[in-house]
């Protein structure tokens, strides 16, 4: 199995929970689904591609920043604001807080049909400029390239440490007794129900980010190379 | 069985306050360091790691359930019946003559005269009751006409009749007041929902019982035919139900804030589980007094549905006993104490407060730790922790003699670990005022001992290795080999009958650390150990290769040498 592995860094970040309106609260690492938006957008397609994926990464801290958002609202005083012609509506700002991760290292591993892969590496760099989390989180591209990842056995005489941030299923997790935070998190949207009713519906996927522990007995997919253990969520 | 997850904070707070209002359902416990929710009967409520499940018969009398907690998180109606009767009271001393003083001392702080207190006193009350009756509709339509100021001059008993007719009027129509008050204390927080409609004037409960109770537990719910609920995105949404300022006025989405939401669309189709779990969130929320206002304080811990819940009892804990500025700071201080130490270094980073003004339509102010990945995993250590948990109950009070100021020494290490600010010089301050104290000082005062300002300066050379980024070659054997060698030499002295040269001793040392001159201290060593025949300790020579080293073994050795002085503190060790 071949599998795309992209190593990147970004200064600041936030990977928005969903509903979070007045308090942008954030994801340890990029959730699924942005990945998976920044795959699909960075290859220019306008239908689903299976994917899975491994997200991981290690952050400083975790910041909570005053910033002003501007939103729009509803047209109270001719005479104050900018007004959006297009959607009959003012401009108004807002402070809020918004979480920001701070000094990330990511290591992320997908796993799709070689072709799209290969479309991935290619255009990485050449359109706009590549961001992971809001528009302007943007991310610097340290490495990217193809890898072999072998199956590799833990016991408990040769166990691994986890020593940085990695989302698992929630099924691997349970399987090395390993604990953490559970999320159930978007994964990928239904275009049928969203033609149908303009929202977009989540398949969520129960994942446990874990930072710490080890494993000691079964089989995972590891990478020599970074010593680090590859647990793909997505499409089988 | 309905599974609802942790979501967005709001939400958090929903499953909480569901919870909460629930309470009979469930229990925590402690077990060893760790927490357990229990649940009294599965059949209708279970937990999960991440969600709760529960049957729909959870439902059953939940509208009651839901009015007595707004009711008794509002709080009005039994606050002002206790004012009523107290008010009473002081009326009744003032016929009869008696306690005058304290009344002087409640109302006037000790300014007047007896006879003004007499004239005076019924009008501050009638003035009082008459601000009640204000803000108290209900009670003040029940009431009907109340004399007037001069009528009450002319006779107290008068004043006396109408506040206990009200005491009897609020316990003859508790019931009606129980409605009207959860109206006006939710509708504050919600808006214009449902039973808290202006247009619904009578039977409250009865509208709240029919609109969500009946439905839910009867399965009369009646369901969306296109839309599913965009919070859970499983269950099918309620008819015309759609997020918005009705379930929170202040969480930043109504139709008009078009661009927070996806596509343009703000339009957030729920179903009835989500939004009774949203419609719950009050009760999620610990209330306190804060600056003569009210604001409520919610811990949002999306670790898991335990930590949810013991981290918002914790904090509720720390606010209900002593409300200082510092009360955060506290709370921080005791989650850092009682996570439990397999819990993911991400946890104590991640951990944030929000404050809301519910009445106001202001966003909620968050606050945080801010701690980087390497702190978290400093104060996570358990070996850390222990030590930190031995400094809880130690403190330091200033000018004990006027307006004295007393502080917690625990408190202030974690702040001070969180500034990036914890180093030897505060030793030297503790130092300071413990000899102060000893020497009899009316400026200070601590009950601090040196056996555990020694546990400070452990804490202090592991801050400095590992977060510092100072290199130390001490460890932390030879640090209580030293402390030791110190305790050694307060014997030699007072053996030879000079156990007062201790404290000037002390004093030169303290002095020389504090100057970081480590020569200084080893010529007072010296000639203290020649003087009374005795060889110095071999572990001295490290003082003398670097700062930090010369400051870890210092105050070991000064907090040896003052142990002799504290008698208690020999049982500690």
């Amino acid at each position: 199995m071949k599998l795309l592995k992209i190593k990147a860094y970004q200064i600041f970040a936030n990977y928005r929970k969903p509903m979070s309106f007045n308090f942008w609260d954030s994801y340890p690492l990029p959730p699924l689904s942005t990945v998976r938006g920044w795959f699909h957008t960075t290859i220019g397609v306008n239908q689903y591609i299976p994917i899975a994926m491994s997200i991981q990464g290690k952050f400083s801290s975790v910041v909570h920043d005053l910033q002003t958002l501007i939103k729009f609202d509803r047209k109270r005083d001719k005479e104050r604001g900018i007004f959006l012609e297009g959607f009959n509506k003012v401009f108004s700002k807002s402070p809020t807080y918004v979480v920001n991760i701070y000094d990330i290292s990511l290591t992320i591993y997908l796993k799709a049909k070689e072709e799209y892969l290969k479309l991935f590496k290619e255009n990485l760099l050449k359109n706009e400029y590549p961001s992971l989390g809001r528009k302007e989180d943007l991310v610097r591209i340290d490495y990217i390239d193809f890898i072999e990842p072998q199956l590799r056995k833990f016991s408990n005489i040769e166990r691994f440490l986890i020593k940085s941030g990695v989302y698992l299923n929630k099924k691997t997790a349970d399987l090395f007794g390993l604990s953490g935070i559970n999320y159930r998190m978007n994964f990928k949207y239904d275009k049928e129900l969203l033609d149908k009713t303009g929202l977009r519906y989540f398949e969520k996927k129960d994942v446990v980010y874990v930072d710490s522990g080890t494993l000691k007995n079964g089989e995972i997919l590891f990478d020599e190379a970074d010593q680090a253990i590859i647990d793909l969520i997505g499409d089988e | 069985m309905e599974r609802v997850y942790l979501g967005d904070w709001l939400y958090n707070a929903g499953i909480l306050g569901f919870l909460n209002i629930n309470s009979h359902l469930w229990e925590l416990n402690t077990i060893g360091d760790k927490q357990e929710l229990k649940s009294k009967d599965e059949s209708l409520l279970k937990f999960g790691e991440n969600y709760i499940e529960f049957d729909i018969q959870i439902f059953d009398g939940f509208s009651e359930r839901f009015f007595n907690y707004a009711f008794n998180q509002y709080g009005r109606y039994e606050n002002e019946k206790k004012n009523f009767k107290e008010y009473i009271q002081d009326l009744e001393s003032l016929k009869n003559n008696k306690i005058l003083d304290y009344l002087n001392k409640k109302y006037f702080s000790n300014k007047k005269e007896n006879a003004e207190i007499l004239e005076e006193i019924p009008i501050i009350i009638f003035n009082k009751f008459e601000k009640i009756l204000e803000g108290f509709k209900l009670l003040k339509d029940k009431l009907g006409s109340i004399p007037s100021k001069n009528e009450i001059k002319k006779d107290v008993n008068l004043l006396m009749n109408i506040l206990k007719k009200a005491i009897e009027i609020m316990e003859k129509d508790k019931q009606e007041f129980w409605e009207s008050d959860v109206r006006i204390y939710l509708r504050n927080i919600y808006g214009q929902k449902s039973f808290l409609n202006k247009s619904v004037n009578t039977n409250r409960f009865e509208k709240f019982y029919k609109d969500f109770e009946e439905l839910l537990k009867e399965k009369k719910v009646k369901k969306d035919k296109k839309f599913l609920c965009i919070s859970c995105m499983e269950r099918k949404a309620k008819k015309d139900t759609i997020f918005d300022t009705g379930i929170s006025k202040f969480y930043g989405l109504n139709p008009d804030v078009i661009n927070f939401s996806w596509n343009f669309n703000p339009k957030i189709p729920l179903c009835e589980i989500c939004e009774i779990i949203y419609f719950s969130y009050f009760a999620g929320l610990t209330l306190i007094q804060k600056d003569g206002k009210r604001a409520f304080y919610f811990v949002n811990s999306d670790t898991s549905i335990i930590d949810l819940v013991s981290n918002n009892r914790l904090l509720n804990g720390v606010l209900k006993p002593d409300l200082t500025e510092n009360i955060l700071l506290n709370f921080f201080t005791q989650l850092v104490l009682e996570s439990s130490y397999q819990k993911a270094y991400f946890t104590v980073q991640n951990i944030s407060v929000l404050e809301l003004d519910l009445n106001n339509e202001i966003m909620p102010k968050v606050y945080s730790f801010n701690l980087s990945r390497k702190k978290a995993e400093f104060l996570k250590e358990s070996k850390t922790k222990e030590n930190l948990k031995q400094l809880s109950k130690d403190y330091y009070k200033i000018n004990r003699k006027k307006g004295e100021l007393k502080i917690y020494i625990l408190p202030e290490v974690i702040s001070l670990i969180l500034e990036n600010k914890l180093y030897f010089n505060y030793l030297n301050k503790i130092l300071r005022m413990f000899i102060a104290y000893q020497n009899g000082s009316e400026r200070y005062e601590t009950n601090i001992s040196p056996y555990k300002i020694q546990i400070l300066n452990l804490v202090v050379s592991e801050f400095i290795k590992n977060i510092g980024g100072k290199t130390m070659s001490v460890s932390e054997k030879e640090i209580w080999v030293i402390y030791q060698e110190g305790k050694k030499l307060a014997n030699i002295l007072s053996e030879k009958k000079a156990e007062n040269k201790i404290k000037s001793i002390a004093y030169k040392l303290l002095n020389s650390l504090r100057i970081g001159n480590s020569q200084q201290f080893m010529d007072i060593l010296l000639r203290v150990y020649m003087a009374y025949g005795e060889v110095i300790p071999s572990s001295f020579i490290k003082t003398l290769q670097n700062k930090e080293d010369f400051y870890s073994i210092g105050y070991s050795f000064l907090n040896g040498l003052l142990s002799k002085q504290n008698k208690e503190v020999e049982s500690d060790e």
